[in-house]
């Protein structure tokens, strides 16, 4: 296999033919590309990706790493992700949409196909296991081979990390998750596994680091229990989730860069429950949704990141929710312009009016019963390597 | 700044306070058109303030890169905004007026000058104009207004246009914005 590099900070991993007379007088603007990036920020996602077809100086202008970051910071719309996981019976079905979520609260739905490896576009089913500044992490498999990829949604674009060797009569209950280190500009997906789904001991951790591994790296066992249901979340190069051993329960957190464990401080005085709580990024700060009152739940956000004084909280009634609500299912996502907060519930969207207690169903979208839940989404608009990117080219007229 | 008070000999200066709106300063654009403006609301164009500040401000102020009737429209955003009394809820309407019905050329030029004068609310707000224009048209329409010609290959083009197609596939909106 071909090494391959992945660096968002890189600008010159774009493919040969792109930049081979990417000159800047090449493609003569109405406006200074200093102009041109402060008025794509207010652009929606679909709108971006069409500008990318405009001329090159254009797409080399969105497909920068800087200009995704400053989307990601700036832009009015909110993005979230509803995965659609498709068994092996329906081969036709949207694999995605995006929701792009306005100021005033308006919501668009816009379906996306996930670009599968061609030996992988049929007969096999996939889930959309995590997502983690602007990629997604694939599982696909069919029985006894199961193979995560590493997608970018909206270039299409898809990295095959190596197939683990298992043997068939292996029962253990495996869990992959992503996180991104801006400090080492890479995503490294952990791989977890069990005995079974009854035994929560792990018996190995194994790390895989997207564009430079090889293979996957054993990590010994840096973590003691595991629970299925902990979500997990990459926030300024660590993933962080509830971790439980002996009775005890803390926030735990796995450097990226560094490869360790470590935790951080939960909100003082709170006792940390896991069947009840879990970690969230709301507004793009580690946040704990709490709902050990059963009549209310209540949000805890780290405003400053690691400063355990930093938390504060916002308490909603469970009795301004409709009753067909599991409060246990709320995800919050964002806090609108006008100060409502948005939560995922399963594949829907609320949003909660804070100042006239009420919530409200954004979307309406009639949601098929596969769609699983949403999750949050920051696109990137860059290209995820230069030699997939050829790849994926090459094969398309295939 | 700590320059404000390097006065030329021989001028009378008011107090700091009085200065800025009795003073009017004459702005000349790059064909020639000169316009008078009080200094409080040429101004909230930083450029402008740190020429005044730096004493360029003695008689007229040529500003090169901007034509007549777009310094016109500059000023006319700037009186506005100077005015006494105007409350922000009546800047607001006055901005959405503004650049309403504004030619996309216009907007171009209302940016450029915007920039150039750095004038901070007014970049915002055409800039947003600008952005809520370019939703839901083809690519040939922001080549024709950007006045852009495509330097990529047709192949290349048909290519980039599958990698795309999801893009172009129906939409479910609940609101229209």
């Amino acid at each position: 296999m071909k090494k391959r590099r992945i660096g968002r900070k890189n600008q010159n991993q774009e493919a040969t033919w792109r930049t081979a007379n990417v000159v800047s007088d090449s493609c003569v603007s109405a406006l200074p590309s200093s102009l041109l990036r402060e008025i794509f920020v207010r652009l929606p996602v679909v709108v971006v990706m069409e500008c990318k077809l405009v001329c090159r100086a254009w797409y080399k202008l969105v497909s920068e790493s800087s200009f995704t970051d400053n989307y990601g910071r700036n832009s009015p719309f909110t993005h979230l992700l509803l995965p659609m996981n498709r068994g092996t019976a329906d081969t036709t079905s949207q694999l995605l949409y995006l929701l792009e979520i306005s100021e005033n609260g308006g919501c668009i739905r816009r379906p996306i196909k996930l670009q599968l490896p061609g030996r992988m576009k049929r007969r096999f089913s996939q889930f959309v296991v995590g997502s983690c500044s602007g990629l997604l992490s694939l599982s696909i498999c069919k029985p006894g081979v199961e193979v995560i990829c590493v997608s970018n949604p909206l270039t299409g674009e898809c990295i095959e990390l190596p197939e683990h060797e298992r043997d068939r009569a292996d029962k253990s209950f495996v869990l992959y998750k992503m996180g991104f280190s801006p400090f080492m500009d890479k995503f490294k997906v952990l791989r977890i596994s069990c005995k079974s789904w009854n035994d929560s001991r792990i018996e190995e951790c194994e790390i895989f680091t997207v564009g430079v591994g090889e293979r996957w790296r054993s990590l010994g066992n840096p973590f003691t229990r595991l629970c299925f249901w902990a979500d997990w979340i990459s926030l300024n190069g660590a993933l962080h989730w509830i971790a439980q051993d002996r009775g005890s329960v803390w926030i735990s957190t796995f450097d990226l860069a560094e490869e360790k464990v470590g935790r951080i401080s939960h909100p003082p005085g709170l006792e940390l429950d896991l069947s009840t709580m879990n970690v969230a990024l709301f507004r793009n700060q580690l946040s704990l949704v709490d709902c050990s009152v059963p009549s209310q739940i209540t949000i805890w956000t780290m405003k400053e990141y690691a400063i355990a004084s930093s938390w504060s909280k916002d308490v909603i009634l469970r009795s301004w929710f409709p009753p067909n609500v599991h409060v246990n299912k709320l995800i919050p996502v964002e806090r609108l312009h006008n100060g409502d907060i948005v939560f995922g519930h399963c594949a829907d969207l609320i949003s909660f009016n804070v100042k006239q207690k009420k919530c409200c169903k954004i979307g309406g979208f009639g949601v098929p019963r596969i769609a699983s839940r949403i999750m949050t989404y920051a696109p990137s608009f860059g290209s995820l390597t230069e030699d997939t990117k050829e790849v994926q080219w090459s094969t398309i007229n295939v | 700044m700590a320059r404000k008070n390097r006065n030329p000999v021989g001028k009378n200066v008011d107090p700091e306070a009085q200065k800025k709106k009795t003073r009017t300063l004459t702005l000349k654009s790059s064909d020639g058109q000169e316009f008078s403006i009080s200094e409080s609301a040429a101004v909230l164009s930083i450029a402008i303030e740190n020429m005044v500040e730096d004493d360029c401000a003695g008689g007229v102020i040529p500003l090169p890169l901007v034509d007549g009737g777009t310094l016109a429209r500059v000023i006319t955003y700037l009186n506005k905004h100077a005015e006494d009394g105007a409350s922000d809820e009546e800047k607001r309407k006055f901005d959405e007026e503004f650049v309403s019905g504004m030619e996309m050329g216009v907007l171009f030029d209302v940016v450029l000058a915007a920039n150039y004068l750095d004038i901070r609310g007014l970049l915002r707000e055409v800039r947003r104009r600008i952005a809520d224009r370019m939703k839901n048209k083809s690519v040939e329409w922001v080549r024709k207004t950007f006045h852009i010609e495509s330097d990529f290959t047709p192949e290349e083009e048909e290519q980039m246009k599958k990698e795309f197609a999801w893009a172009w596939e129906g939409v479910d909106s609940d609101v229209d914005d």
